[in-house]
């Protein structure tokens, strides 16, 4: 069964010479698969441990609750560049089709703003990255269950840089589709 | 301006946004951006989106969201969906409109294992709809009893929106999830009752002297069981699990999920590429609602920063409306909204606004929350954007039956469920019956 047809939103056909983008995003995107995994593992474990030992295992659910974070960013990539991003489309997609100029051109503004917001949140997460880094920061309960901190601050900024470009390279290729169609109407 | 007016131009801005197509996660963050930038600077702004997307989600009850995603597209490739419509159409063949009385009979019964309904729309188009076109029913109405039905999936629990409810409200899941059962089993029987309508009404079921060269399968006693004993078998687990004391109703989704894999593995129908794909396919759902929440999390202190939902409370409250005056205002808007966008946002982009006003009516937040789903839910039906609508369409194999042919075969159901809506409202205990009842 294709599993590709689950969903309504089309995969995208991806233009981009950028192979070597794509190929990250893949391999981050099936990092945060087998995070996905791994969660439900930790929780059938814990659930079993609890019922038969008595006791709950310290930790599961701070590593849960960062595994969370970790897997949107890990995935977020992946869910743009197969066009899973939520968006009503009842005006735009009329709008592109009667004209394409306006429509692409919207379009690609759209995926500036997308790019934008996501580059403050790129740059607004750099020091919390640095910060947790050399200070050694970690979560938990110290005496109970601590983690390092930083593998998250990292996995948001990585995260982040590479949505900012997948938005980046939607808002160039609407501003090619742009440029094109304006020229054969 | 004061801080009011930057909020309502702030909700003004988003709708617009949303509206003319800006992914929706994007129109939240930017908006609450702008307007915290106009209320603070822009440092700020920063700040505080920086501290959404760092913090928001990291609650381990968004890790349910993963979970339950991975367990509605598990079941729906191991085949159970299939097993239970063979052992519905069994025992209902023989009714007039049989079939897509076994329809909403599967539905319900598989909604007890998956809490998301795009899994139920995409499973029982494929099954049910070409075997109803095959016995001579009408295309709309084979269409419109799997999308109206596909809604079963998120109000009988297991359902993710009750889940995202239960987190925003910090209402206890559990709880939900037992008062969605009452009016579940109401809008089942309210869909049976306007299929035989339909059928009684109208002409919709030609008969159909040649069946073809598939005849339908004869079942025996055995097979009814070997069929119906593994979805059983999960209900128990997951619904026993839950309700028995043995997990949480937010672990469930990762022991329904390992479940489905043991049941997906016995019957030998799922390979490793499959299962990976599954994997995959969980991810990028997942992490399309789990990007909406962070970034309306931003949108909702962004709101509570301006002071609006204390200006709206008072409001609508000054202007002497009675609890069910609002009830009705608030019903409007969230199947206005959800004519536009999908239901999580939808819960996202509203509760924060509304729940401060719960307190002021002293409604009872497990009803109002029922009362929130459903309404939520009709939007899955309704044009232009009706998400089960869309499932039905990607997942059918004969590509002349066009979106408005599927909006119109659900519209009856949409009905039932307008019918279904009022009825909560009306008769509090439809909803809260079983709640009080295991208290």
């Amino acid at each position: 069964m294709s599993m590709n047809s689950l969903l309504p939103e089309s995969r995208r056909k991806i233009s981009t010479p950028n192979q070597i983008f794509g190929w990250v995003v893949d391999l981050m995107n099936a990092a945060g698969s087998l995070l996905i995994l791994l969660m439900a593992l930790i929780i059938c474990i814990d659930v079993a441990h609890r019922n038969i030992v008595g006791e709950a295992i310290p930790g599961v659910t701070e590593v849960l609750s960062f595994s969370v974070i970790m897997i949107v960013f890990l995935q977020a990539t992946s869910a743009l560049r197969s066009g899973r991003f939520v968006r009503a489309d009842m005006l735009i997609t009329p709008l592109t089709s009667w004209n394409p100029r306006i429509g692409h051109s919207l379009l690609m503004l759209f995926d500036l703003l997308g790019t934008a917001v996501i580059l403050v949140i790129f740059y607004g997460s750099l020091p919390l990255m640095m910060r947790a880094w050399s200070q050694s920061l970690f979560f938990g309960i110290p005496g109970v269950f601590t983690a390092p901190e930083w593998p998250i601050r990292v996995a948001v900024v990585a995260g982040s840089f590479m949505l900012a470009i997948q938005f980046s390279i939607d808002a160039y290729r609407e501003f090619k589709l742009a440029c094109s169609r304006g020229n054969e109407s | 301006m004061s801080g009011v007016e930057i909020g309502f131009i702030g909700i003004a801005l988003m709708l617009v946004a949303v509206c003319i197509g800006v992914h929706i996660g994007v129109a939240l963050i930017a908006t609450a951006m702008i307007c915290i930038t106009i209320l603070a600077n822009p440092t700020l702004a920063m700040r505080m989106a920086t501290a959404a997307a760092n913090d928001s989600i990291r609650d381990h009850l968004f890790s349910v969201v993963p979970l339950f995603v991975l367990m509605g597209i598990l079941v729906s490739v191991s085949n159970i969906g299939r097993d239970t419509f063979d052992v519905m159409q069994a025992l209902l063949k023989r009714l007039k409109g049989g079939l897509a009385i076994s329809t909403v009979g599967a539905n319900a019964v598989f909604a007890a294992i998956t809490g998301i309904s795009i899994a139920s729309a995409s499973v029982f188009t494929r099954i049910a709809v070409p075997e109803m076109i095959r016995h001579g029913y009408d295309k709309r109405l084979a269409v419109g009893v799997v999308a109206g039905s596909s809604v079963l999936g998120m109000l009988i629990p297991p359902s993710l929106l009750f889940i995202v409810f239960g987190v925003i409200a910090q209402e206890s899941v559990g709880r939900l999830f037992i008062a969605g059962i009452g009016p579940g089993l109401l809008l089942t029987a309210v869909f049976i009752l306007t299929i035989a309508v339909i059928v009684r009404l109208r002409p919709v079921i030609q008969p159909v002297s040649n069946l073809g060269d598939i005849a339908t399968p004869s079942e025996t006693i055995y097979s009814l069981i070997s069929k119906g004993l593994p979805i059983f078998a999960l209900i128990f687990l997951v619904l026993g699990g839950i309700y028995g004391g043995i997990f949480t109703p937010t672990e469930a989704g990762a022991v329904g999920s390992a479940g489905a894999l043991v049941i997906a593995l016995i019957k030998r129908n799922l390979s490793l590429k499959q299962f990976w794909q599954v994997l995959i396919e969980t991810g990028q759902v997942s992490v399309s609602i789990l990007f909406l929440i962070m970034a309306a999390s931003l949108y909702s202190r962004m709101l509570a920063f301006t002071g609006v939902p204390t200006q709206i409370g008072e409001f609508i409250t000054g202007q002497g409306l009675g609890p069910y005056g609002f009830l009705m205002i608030y019903i409007l808007i969230l199947l206005l909204l959800g004519a536009i966008i999908d239901s999580v946002s939808i819960m996202l982009i509203v509760l924060p606004i509304v729940l401060p006003m719960i307190g002021i009516y002293e409604f009872n937040l497990v009803w109002f929350g029922v009362i929130t789903v459903i309404a939520v839910e009709i939007g899955l039906l309704t044009p232009p954007f009706g998400i089960s609508v869309f499932t039905v369409k990607a997942s059918l194999e004969d590509k002349s039956i066009t979106l408005g042919d599927i909006f119109k075969g659900t519209f009856p159901f949409m009905l039932g469920m307008l019918f279904v809506l009022m009825a909560v409202v009306a008769f509090p205990q439809i909803a809260l019956f079983f709640v009080e009842a295991l208290n």
